[in-house]
């Protein structure tokens, strides 16, 4: 055989074992090209499923009746069936239509099983997650939940939707996340849906503890320093529950100076940061968590134009695409008739309307963790805890981390006590109580909501409602407007929530939880209107019983309750405009301290220049936060210094190379606090060689900021400081992929703002909703994503554009499937018992 | 005429192979035409191949989007927009080029075996 053969023989081995080799395997972040290229069943087949079809009939097994599903233009199925369960079922397979991969990010985010699906880079997510408990939790709550209860019985027939659809798809069906990851769907269990509901109740946590934030800030300056910068009451108060006043009332009180450091809780508290909400990477550290958080308010007909009751909410979360929210409208003749948006993983109607009442959901943000210092029988074994002197037994389980070839990553042995999981470091040991890892009946209240017919009926439907604890507000169709903070909130046996507790003595343990009848609560009150916005539910000096701490700003409600008591006509479109109205009540409030500051330094400072035009350019600032706005951004910058330089104390120490970052951010109030104390050793950088007051401060930041934005952005009337190329909102895909992410949106609204943004662009207004509840209910509603979690889909993103300039859609509602106009039908769905 | 229509059937017989049988029957198929037609093959493989892939993409363009993934696609890999479609139409070349290759010059060493063998 002649030698060039040889040299082709060898040739083409050798290109044929390196492209069956990528053909095959993963390499790097690709996956196997063979399967993902293949233009018949790869990833090119994702094409055929990108928009629904016409018509389309199905057999769907399990079914008692036909259903009829009618997707709308806008991508909402409007689902007619016979029974509730039918309703699920269909429910469950057109989420998976929709939104597979979306359910599958869910279970396994709660589950701590996304290692086995993206790789060992979410292992230390996924140990978080399990040492969290939530799936050890759903599962105990599922095993205690009636089986033939309407509730098990739906969210049965749910997981037998979604999986009816698995076991049906076709090669196009296979999302294309899947395709990159080189997985493929997992089958969906009824218990999943309660696993959502666990994470809904992490993230609404804002990932943080009280407890051992307090105890952080508590090794640094001290346990009296450290209460005051947490407050157990916020030094403004415009509570939820009003309190007879039309404006808020400030309650400020001297802040102690920075004490000494705390050894012994510097002690505890090392090794959980990621417990306490610090540097978990969710945000930044230390930061307040402004842009989280919600508002929804309700006008009673008094005060609308129309003489109807008119409710508004926009729950703020993490913003993603697809959306957390899927929007849907589910009908069973004379039993169920709702319209709202629901969580994919969850068989229920979260946060919308029905023919008679509406209702809307904020953070409560109540103290419902606790942590108990627990004494173990063996700190690298342990198998017994002690509580009154006697040793209890652990319940152990052991956890095994999977990657994506099936391998094994890690394992832990996860420990429980009576309380709950144990968070172990060294031989300290915290367990912790939560109300959202206990018996939770949250689905049974959503499904009874839906079928309210007034809002005695609804706020019954919903006492249930353990975890997370929310701040509902509802209104109905004969004019009554109410709002409750409804959830289990723990009742301490010293009254007090914000310590870590001793676990030795059964006496640390909670006592029961707050009856129904004491949640904050207002029904018809005189002012006419009612409004959430995570603010402290209640006004200490009507119920001073311990509900939580460190309470968020109050900004967003006290610019909510002064635009509802200036307008005494209000409308859908008014309601609609303060969803994204401009205003601050923290720049109304700040402001007039940094000009006062800067024009009294600038006579005298040796930077008088730089702060002369700093006060001039900033004393041209209207206080709003519109796109346009060049001036927001300097007010910004200077905030931003201003606690940079005010909260040196809280600094915590250099890791390695990386230099020291703040514990603990206090809120803004307790900061515009801490302005009434101009001679405060707070003020003090100690940075400086310098002892700072509160002006030198506020100079020095009001000049840092001209800096940085000149900096930045280039002079002011160049055009760069306009907010809108300032500051964006950033909805990334699940995986975090830019690709499919709608990155550097413009937005309209800062920290503090009725449509907050933050830092990263990353949290906001994740739903936008008004109804007015006339004789025939009308709505409106946005969120920044569409229905469809197909990236190539139109319905993908189709929604972001009114999103971001803050329209809304009018929905349509109809009563009967013949009712839908055929004009605004994109796609009809028949779903058929099999035979 | 013969040889287009020989390859004509190549084609078929490579789109009906992934189709039903998945990416893996090209360089099965490509060997297959290398062991059969001998030296030279791996042209009419790659080609052939190409042709396949590239006609089962045209029946995905008529089902949806297909250059809206393309770009999809490209952005997520950081490529232009182009170059997914070639890397698709690449693949299928480059495996049955190699395979067919390899294939007829294994064809070759077969004769030369059973001729040292004869007495």
């Amino acid at each position: 055989m002649p030698r060039n053969d040889i040299a082709r023989g060898i040739l083409a081995a050798l290109v044929l074992a390196a492209v069956l080799h990528v053909g095959a395997r993963r390499t790097g972040p690709l996956p196997p090209l063979g399967p993902f290229l293949d233009p018949a069943n790869g990833v090119w087949a994702v094409v055929g499923s990108a928009e629904l079809p016409e018509r389309e009939a199905l057999a769907l097994d399990g079914l008692a009746g036909p259903v009829q599903v009618l997707f709308d233009d806008r991508g909402v199925p409007h689902i007619f069936a016979a029974n509730a369960e039918d309703v699920a079922r269909a429910l469950g397979f057109v989420v998976a239509r929709d939104r597979l991969f979306q359910l599958e990010m869910h279970w396994r985010s709660a589950a701590g099983r996304l290692s086995e699906l993206v790789g060992a880079g979410a292992l230390d997510f996924d140990r978080r997650m399990r040492r969290l408990g939530l799936a050890w939790s759903a599962h105990k709550d599922f095993a205690a939940l009636d089986r033939e209860s309407a509730v098990a019985r739906e969210l049965m027939a749910y997981a037998e939707g979604i999986n009816a659809w698995i076991d049906g798809s076709s090669r196009r069906d296979i999302p294309l996340e899947y395709r990159l990851l080189g997985a493929s769907p997992s089958r969906w269990e009824p218990v999943y849906s309660l696993y959502l509901l666990k994470l809904m109740g992490w993230d609404l946590t804002y990932g943080m503890s009280t407890d051992l934030q307090r105890l952080a800030v508590q090794a640094l300056v001290g346990s009296e320093a450290a209460a005051a910068l947490a407050p157990v009451n916020s030094p403004i108060q415009q509570p939820i529950q009003p309190n007879g006043r039309t404006g808020p009332r400030f309650d400020l009180v001297p802040l102690p100076p920075p004490g000494l450091p705390d050894p012994a809780a510097a002690q505890l508290a090392s090794g959980f940061d990621w417990a306490a909400g610090l540097g978990s990477g969710d945000r930044p550290p230390g930061s307040e968590p402004q842009a989280l958080g919600s508002n929804n308010w309700a006008a009673a007909p008094e005060r609308t134009a129309a003489g109807y009751a008119l409710l508004a909410g926009d729950p703020h979360l993490r913003l993603d695409l697809p959306s957390i929210w899927y929007e849907v409208h589910l009908v069973v003749p004379g039993e169920l008739d709702v319209y709202g948006v629901t969580i994919p993983s969850v068989p229920s109607v979260v946060i919308g309307f029905n023919r008679d009442v509406a209702w809307s959901l904020t953070n409560t943000g109540a103290d419902v963790i606790d942590y108990y210092a627990e004494e173990l029988d063996d700190s690298a074994a342990p198998a017994r805890y002690r509580v009154d002197g006697a040793w209890r037994m652990l319940e152990r389980a052991i956890e095994v981390y999977r990657g994506q070839s099936g391998g094994v990553l890690a394992t832990d042995t996860l420990l429980f006590t009576h309380r709950g999981p144990i968070l172990q470091r060294n031989d300290r040991a915290l367990s912790m109580r939560w109300t959202v890892l206990e018996g939770s009946l949250a689905s049974a209240a959503l499904r009874d909501a839906a079928r309210s017919t007034d809002v005695d009926q609804f706020l019954d439907a919903m006492a249930s409602f353990s975890a997370p604890a929310q701040n509902m507000i509802v209104a109905d169709r004969s004019g009554t407007i109410a709002i409750r903070s409804t959830g289990h909130f723990p009742l301490h046996p010293d009254g007090s929530g914000i310590a870590v507790r001793d676990g030795t003595t059964s006496a640390s343990d909670w006592t029961g939880y707050w009856p129904a009848t004491r949640y904050p609560f207002a029904r018809n009150p005189d002012q006419g209107y009612l409004a959430s916005a995570n603010q402290q539910p209640i006004d200490p000096r009507v119920d001073s019983t311990y509900l939580g701490a460190n309470w968020p700003s109050p900004w967003r409600a006290m610019r909510i309750n002064a635009l509802l008591a200036a307008d005494s006509l209000v409308t859908p479109e008014a309601m609609r405009r303060f969803q994204t109205d401009p205003g601050n009540a923290r720049a109304d409030l700040f402001l007039p301290f940094f000009l006062e500051a800067g024009r009294q330094l600038a006579e005298r400072a040796v930077t008088a220049q730089e702060l002369a035009e700093a006060v001039r350019l900033l004393a041209d600032w209207d206080r709003l936060y519109t796109r346009d706005n060049e001036r927001a951004v300097l007010f910004e910058y200077a905030m931003d210094g201003l606690v940079e330089r005010t909260w040196d104390e809280l600094l915590g120490e250099w890791q390695g190379d990386r230099p020291a970052r703040r514990v603990f951010t206090p809120s803004s109030a307790v900061l515009f606090n801490l302005l009434h104390q101009p001679e405060s050793e707070w003020w003090d950088d100690r940075r400086t060689a310098e002892v700072e007051n509160r002006d030198e401060i506020l100079a020095a930041s009001l000049i840092a900021a001209l800096e940085r934005a000149r900096a930045r952005h280039g002079e002011p009337e160049e055009g760069g400081w306009r907010w809108e190329r300032v500051r964006h909102a950033n909805i990334y895909h699940r995986l975090g992929i830019p690709a499919l992410s709608a990155l550097g949106l413009p937005v309209r609204g800062g920290p503090g703002n009725l449509n907050p943004s933050s830092n990263w662009g990353t949290h906001g207004a994740s739903w936008r909703m008004v109804i007015e509840l006339g004789p025939e209910v009308r709505a409106w509603s946005i969120y920044p994503g569409g229905q469809s979690g197909n990236p190539i889909s139109r319905r993908y993103a189709d929604r972001i554009q009114k999103w971001v300039d803050g329209e809304l859609d009018l929905v349509l509602f109809p009563r009967a499937a013949a009712e839908l106009d055929p004009a605004r039908t994109a796609s009809i769905l028949e779903l058929n018992p099999e035979r | 005429m013969k040889r287009w229509i020989h390859w004509i059937v190549l084609v078929v017989v490579f789109a009906l192979g992934t189709a039903f049988l998945g990416w893996w029957t090209v360089p099965l198929v490509a060997a297959l035409c290398g062991a059969i037609v001998g030296r030279g093959a791996w042209g009419w493989a790659a080609a052939a191949a190409t042709t396949a892939w590239a006609l089962l993409l045209v029946e995905n363009a008529l089902t949806g989007p297909l250059t809206e993934l393309a770009s999809t696609l490209a952005g997520i890999f950081g490529l232009p927009g182009w170059a997914v479609i070639v890397l698709t139409l690449a693949f299928p070349a480059v495996i049955a080029a190699a395979a067919a290759e390899l294939a007829s010059v294994l064809r070759g060493f077969a004769p030369s075996r059973r001729a040292a063998s004869e007495p």
